[in-house]
C-alpha cells in the first residue's frame, strides 16, 4: 500500500501477493475441513512469498519516492521557466506591436472632409 | 485609436494570464488534490457462461453446479479482499445491510485476492449436494462439496408451502482488509444463491 501510494508500479507485487493469497485461502479451507497438516504446510509456504514481496515493496517504494521527488521538481521547473519565457516573449511581441502601431499612427495624414452641417 | 490600443493591451494581458495558468497547471495538479470519486466494490455472481443465464435454482443431489464469482475494485487503491462462502436455510440470518453486519453463520469456504484499483477478479464456484434427505416435510442437507472440498453442513429446511419448496441460501460475503486496523472487515456486500432442493 505504501509503495503504491508513493507511486510505484505494483502490478508484479500484486501478482505475487495473489499467489500467496490463493495458497493462504487454501490453507484456511484445509483447516476448516480438519486437515491441519496440509493447512500448516500451505500456510508455511506463503511466508517466503510474503517476505519477498515485503522486500520488493520496500525497494519499489524507495525508487518511487526518489522518482516522485524528481518529477515534482521537474514540474516546478517546467512551470517557472515555461511561464517566465512565455510572459517575456509575449511582452516583446506586445512592445514590437505597440511600436509598429504608433509608427503607423504617426504616418497617417489628416483627411479633410466636407462639413455638411 | 487610443481606446483600440488599450483593448489590444487587455487582450495581450488575458493571453498572458491564460498562458501562465496553462504552464502552472501541472504544478497546480500536484499541489491541489481533487476530492476522490465515490469508492466502492462490486460483488457479483454469473452463470456458467459468464452471463446471468442458467444460474442454479432447482438443485438435485449428486449434480455439480457451477457459477462464477466476481469482485470489482473501485476503492481508489489496491485492496485485499476475502470472500466467505456461507450456507444456511431460508430462516437463518443473512448479512444485515442496514447494520453492515455479516451473517453469524460459519464460513464454509473462502477466497482471497488482491485487486488493483479499477481491476476485477473472477473465480469459479462449483458446488454439489452430496447427502440430501427428505422426511416429514423437512429436508436435511448433510454434506456438500464446494470447489472440490467436501464439507459437513447438517442443515435442515422445512417445506415452504407458499413457495412450494425446500429452500436454502448459498451466499458469499465480501470482506476487505483495513490496513489502518490490520484486520479484515465485512464490506457490506453479499450475493445470494437462493436454492430449492428437489428430489
Amino acid at each position: 500500500m505504501d509503495a503504491e501510494k508513493a507511486g510505484a508500479n505494483v502490478t508484479g507485487l500484486l501478482a505475487q501477493l495473489n499467489t500467496a493469497a490463493g495458497v493462504l485461502a487454501q490453507a484456511e479451507n484445509s483447516f476448516r475441513t480438519g486437515d491441519f497438516n496440509t493447512a500448516a504446510t500451505q500456510a508455511d509456504s506463503v511466508l517466503p512469498i510474503a517476505q519477498e514481496v515485503t522486500n520488493s515493496a520496500q525497494d519499489a517504494k524507495q525508487t518511487a519516492v526518489v522518482s516522485g521527488q524528481n518529477a515534482f521538481w521537474f514540474t516546478i521547473a517546467f512551470t517557472e521557466i515555461g511561464a517566465s519565457v512565455f510572459v517575456l516573449v509575449l511582452f516583446l511581441v506586445w512592445r514590437r506591436f505597440k511600436r509598429g502601431y504608433k509608427k503607423k499612427l504617426l504616418g497617417l495624414k489628416p483627411e479633410v472632409v466636407e462639413n455638411t452641417a | 485609436m487610443k481606446i483600440q490600443l488599450e483593448n489590444i493591451r487587455i487582450i495581450f494581458i488575458t493571453i498572458g494570464l491564460i498562458g501562465v495558468l496553462l504552464f502552472a497547471s501541472p504544478t497546480i495538479s500536484l499541489l491541489v488534490k481533487l476530492p476522490a470519486g465515490q469508492e466502492f466494490s462490486e460483488l457479483y455472481i454469473l452463470g456458467p457462461n459468464h452471463t446471468l443465464e442458467n444460474i442454479p435454482f432447482n438443485i438435485k443431489a449428486d449434480v455439480t453446479y457451477s457459477v462464477y464469482l466476481g469482485v470489482g475494485n473501485n476503492m481508489g487503491s489496491s485492496c485485499y479482499y476475502t470472500c466467505f462462502v456461507k450456507m444456511g436455510n431460508e430462516t437463518e440470518l443473512l448479512p444485515n445491510a442496514t447494520l453492515g453486519a455479516p451473517s453469524p453463520l460459519p464460513a464454509r469456504y473462502e477466497y482471497k485476492s488482491f485487486i488493483s484499483d479499477g481491476g476485477t477478479w473472477e473465480a469459479p464456484l462449483t458446488f454439489r449436494v452430496n447427502e440430501l434427505t427428505f422426511t416429514d416435510g423437512t429436508s436435511q442437507l448433510s454434506n456438500i462439496t464446494i470447489n472440490g472440498i467436501e464439507l459437513s453442513v447438517n442443515q435442515t429446511s422445512a417445506w415452504n408451502s407458499e413457495k412450494a419448496g425446500y429452500y436454502y441460501n448459498l451466499f458469499v460475503e465480501l470482506w476487505i482488509f483495513n490496513s489502518t486496523l490490520g484486520i479484515s472487515q465485512y464490506h457490506n456486500r453479499f450475493v445470494d444463491l437462493f436454492l430449492n432442493m428437489t428430489q
